[in-house]
């Protein structure tokens, strides 16, 4: 049945017999399912109103509010994740496995399970928002702080693990050359491991970023859906989607545009070989 | 925040150098070693792998504690646990050069050698001053420091690479530049030339002869090749199984070792027995004749070229005669290394050509003498 003129290059693995049909099936299911529902959302896209759409206010402004929230939050994880993350990594103090533990806990948690423990806590009869009210009037619930306290609960463990992942693999036998020369921990860990760590530290921050821009559940219940304040653009699709399907699904491809573009851009720039 | 220097009278000059006796566990292993070495000598640690020579290094370095004794560095204490005294390894003014250099890789040859200057707290390194409030140098003095350095050691070309863009050697002699411009108390080289191809060792091996002068301070390399020991080391002290087996010049060691894997790296046959007077019995029962009466006991040593090969016993009494089976036979420079193996096991060389003539091959019993002029005895 072969054409003449064209030969079949041999499979590769022909060695060891075909792939399973077992194998390739639920492999093709598995990708049809991760990719029809993004062809799905551009074949349903109301493409002739489309900039009209994308320009309107409310997209704008949750759009704006997104990137800003989602960054600061970011920003909020490196600061506070990369220490905790060096300390699992390196230091050997009593608990930590049961840190690391708790450090997980958010990832398996249903986010609006953790916006009602954010607002148990930091609500206005909260256990720490009652006396920061009290002392300070500070409200944090239903404010943008909200929004990136939510964000960053969420995001805080994939940024934790994947750093942690990076220091434990940057070899410590430079921390203890830095010490022969004479450096301190702190400096050590500012002029060797963070560097050694830096691609793991970028893609922890990314896969953060896109965890925070994502971030619903927590967001709803514990800062609400104020306009300009704490409607991000999730919350945005969520809302317009009651009233005006098409309109969320133009919201939709935003976020994903977005989130594609920023993922591709700081694979290239930082990632380089070493999740490629 | 500096540490205190010792008054420089004449007890700190006594104390001047390394004084470690110390005792150190690598999970069931005690490694148990005093060391002693003055300013301007270099002391080599040899033995096989696993002897516990990198241990003692580590300790002595800061980086694994102590379980006994005390390490003192030109009359400071540096470590010692009972009385609760331990620097931590970056206040210890210590230089140490790793087996394989581990050279900053996202740092440029240059500032690899600054990262000393600029974070240690010492003073010194010459005239070049600049420092900011935390006592730190400049970056920019630190790296003055370093660049005259790399000229020093004939490196400055490389000052902009990275570590990847530069050969084995090319990093070890970075590695050891890095390790002098922090003008160390102390200087531990830890197998700096294992890792090396042999032309490149050859090289590195030159490089630190001529440079370890430049810094005026004691040196420990520690080593499991014999050619390192000898060229380097003003003294060398062998590690066996966690302990000092000997210690000695290069050359003492060199003609009378005392265990046998330092004589199978000088390449020596090393026997031991009891003397008493007249003769030499060895533990196989046979019996050596010394030139001079000796007694108690002792190590004989003797070179393969002293041995000579028969395929009948050469005379009737068994004195300094041996039989054997040719286990291996193996090229050595001009002329053939036979490893015997029989109550004693020997090596003997011998030419091609007389090999050849005794219509020898490996698995034939043959029986070796050696005259008795030609054996050392030393006491055990």
């Amino acid at each position: 049945m072969r054409r003449p003129g064209r030969r079949r290059r041999p499979a590769t693995g022909a060695a060891v017999g075909r792939v399973p049909a077992l194998i390739v099936i639920p492999a093709a299911c598995a990708l049809a399912l991760l990719v029809l529902p993004l062809i799905g959302l551009l074949a349903r896209a109301p493409w002739t109103d489309l900039t009209e759409r994308l320009t309107s206010d409310s997209v704008t402004t949750a759009l704006r509010l997104s990137l800003t929230t989602a960054t600061i939050a970011m920003l909020a994880c490196l600061v506070l994740g990369v220490p905790l993350a060096w300390l699992l990594a390196r230091s050997n103090f009593r608990g930590r496995r049961l840190v690391r533990a708790l450090v997980t806990v958010p990832l398996v948690l249903p986010p609006v399970v953790g916006g009602i423990a954010l607002l148990a806590t930091f609500g206005r009869t909260g256990v720490v928002g009652e006396p920061l009210f009290d002392v300070f009037g500070w409200q944090v619930t239903f404010t943008t702080t909200a929004v990136v306290v939510a964000q960053t609960f969420v995001a805080l463990p994939f940024l934790v693990l994947a750093v942690e992942g990076a220091v434990r693999s940057a070899d410590a036998r430079y921390d203890e050359v830095a010490a022969s020369l004479g450096a301190s921990r702190w400096w050590t860990f500012l002029r060797v491991t963070l560097p050694l760590a830096g691609p793991g530290i970028a893609s922890g921050a990314v896969l953060a970023w896109a965890r925070a821009l994502g971030e619903f559940g927590a967001t709803i219940t514990f800062a609400g859906s104020l306009e300009g304040e704490t409607r991000t653009m999730p919350l945005e699709v969520y809302k317009t989607y009651q009233t005006d399907a098409p309109g969320a699904i133009v919201v939709s491809l935003v976020l994903l545009v977005v989130s594609i573009g920023v993922l591709a851009a700081m694979r290239e720039r930082w990632l380089g070989g070493v999740a490629a | 925040m500096s540490p205190a220097l010792p008054d420089v009278g004449t007890d700190a000059e006594l104390d001047a150098g390394l004084d470690a006796d110390l005792v150190v566990l690598r999970g069931a292993f005690e490694v148990r070693a005093a060391l002693r070495t003055p300013p301007d000598r270099v002391v080599a640690l040899l033995g096989p792998n696993g002897a516990g020579k990198s241990s003692l290094l580590r300790a002595v370095s800061g980086l694994t504690p102590l379980s006994e004794g005390y390490v003192r560095l030109d009359g400071r204490v540096l470590d010692e646990p009972s009385s609760g005294v331990r620097i931590a390894a970056a206040a210890r003014g210590i230089g140490t050069v790793f087996q394989d250099g581990l050279l900053f890789p996202h740092l440029s040859v240059l500032d690899n050698v600054a990262f000393g200057p600029r974070h240690s707290g010492r003073s010194g390194g010459g005239g070049v001053g600049g420092r900011d409030r935390g006592g730190r140098r400049t970056r920019r003095a630190a790296r003055a420091v370093a660049a005259d350095w790399l000229a020093r050691t004939e490196l400055a070309e490389f000052a902009d690479r990275k570590p990847a863009a530069l050969s084995g050697g090319q990093r070890q002699r970075v590695a050891i530049t890095r390790a002098l411009a922090t003008d160390p108390r102390l200087l531990l080289l830890d197998e700096p030339l294992s890792a090396l191809d042999a032309s490149a060792s050859v090289a590195v091996r030159s490089f630190l002869r001529r440079h370890l002068t430049e810094v005026r301070a004691p040196t420990v390399l520690v080593t499991h090749h014999a050619i390192d020991a000898l060229v380097l080391a003003d003294e060398v002290v062998v590690i066996e199984g966690g302990t000092v087996v000997q210690r000695g010049s290069p050359d003492d060691v060199a003609r009378r070792p005392r265990s046998s894997h330092v004589a199978a790296l000088m390449g020596l046959n090393l026997l031991r027995g009891r003397a008493d007077g007249a003769v030499v019995r060895l533990h196989d029962d046979t019996v050596l004749v010394p030139t001079a009466p000796v007694s108690g006991d002792v190590y004989a040593s003797f070179r393969p070229s002293a041995v000579t090969l028969h395929t009948s016993r050469p005379h009737a009494s068994a004195r300094n005669t041996w039989p054997g089976h040719v286990d291996g036979i193996a090229p050595h420079g001009d002329v053939l290394r036979l490893h015997l193996t029989g109550p004693v096991p020997l090596l003997a060389d011998v030419t091609p050509a007389a090999l050849a003539e005794l219509d020898v091959h490996e698995g034939d019993r043959v029986w070796a003498a050696v005259k008795a002029t030609e054996v050392d005895i030393y006491p055990a």
